[in-house]
């Protein structure tokens, strides 16, 4: 939560830099921000690899579990294209594009940048940490008066990392290998589903 | 340009070296660091980009707005979707125990 904060915050800083116009050209024309995200998923992936986890998850993968991922991919396309059908004005494919960051703001974001633009990419950046704050804060509630699965579902990519302390305190230590192998599947699926989805 | 094959093999090759480094907790630790600097250069940079063109301010509420619906579309959606699995595969079991 508290991180989440201080990104938004340094979101906002970059706004104000770039909105002086104080920042040199070939800052922003130097492609840094292509380098840092090769760099940030290079890393992600080796936390889940050198987080021991992975091994563990792995080891006792199970069919069931294989489900709530896949049920958190559907679910978010249908909600997402049930909406966009909905509210005019509001494209489909840039719509789903969005929603299938699950939550993983960074990488989403600055993929719908290079590959669409920069309004549909802050659509991305608030979407996604709009998610992974209602998982901090609905996370106790859920998980005891919806079902266990639930802050799970909704914390999408981020249950692998940053929102899994809190969600396994309300679902229970059998859930931790849940939520890490549903984040670890989300996370992957973010750099192959969003730009498949903007190829359409 | 932004290449998605790119960005899976970096991560697959990212998880073989943290599986080949697990034992080392202190490069670990520092890869995590990293991380989360790299998240913090990013969010900077789209920051400065969108900042610097000024229609994403000009229509800061729209943004704002299309956001928390599809936000909110795409959460109701999975726990719709994942209820469903909870009721068929998960609860009885949990009952169970």
């Amino acid at each position: 939560m508290k991180s989440s904060l201080i990104i938004l915050g340094v979101f906002a800083v970059g706004v104000v830099v770039g909105y002086a116009r104080v920042t040199p050209e070939f800052v922003v024309r130097a492609e840094l921000s292509l380098y840092a995200l090769y760099l940030l998923v290079f890393l992600v992936g080796v936390g889940i690899g050198g987080g021991g986890k992975a091994a563990e998850v792995f080891r006792t993968i199970s069919l069931r579990m294989a489900l709530v991922p896949l049920s958190v991919i559907v679910g978010t396309f249908l909600g997402v294209a049930l909406l966009a059908g909905v509210v005019p004005g509001l494209g489909i494919r840039e719509s789903l594009a969005v929603g299938a960051g699950f939550g993983y703001y960074s990488l989403s974001s600055v993929i719908i940048l290079k590959l669409h633009g920069e309004t549909l990419a802050a659509v991305a950046l608030l979407s996604n940490i709009f998610r992974e704050i209602v998982t901090f804060t609905t996370a106790p509630i859920f998980a005891r008066h919806l079902f266990k699965l639930a802050p799970i579902s909704v914390g999408g990519a981020t249950t692998m990392d940053t929102t899994l302390p809190i969600v396994t305190r309300f679902t229970g230590k059998e859930y931790a290998m849940i939520c890490v192998f549903n984040g670890i599947v989300l996370t992957l699926s973010v750099p192959l589903l969003v730009p498949l989805i903007l190829s359409f | 340009m932004l290449n998605a094959v790119t960005i899976v093999v970096l991560i697959l090759g990212g998880i073989g070296v943290g599986v080949a480094l697990c034992r080392k907790k202190e490069v670990i630790r520092i890869a995590d660091r990293v991380a989360l600097g790299a998240v913090f250069v990013l969010l900077f940079l789209l920051g400065l980009d969108m900042g610097s063109r000024g229609d994403v301010i000009s229509n800061i509420s729209e943004v704002g707005l299309e956001a928390g619906m599809i936000s909110l579309a795409a959460m109701l959606g999975s726990l719709a979707a994942t209820s469903v699995v909870w009721v068929i595969w998960f609860r009885k079991r949990e009952g169970e125990e």
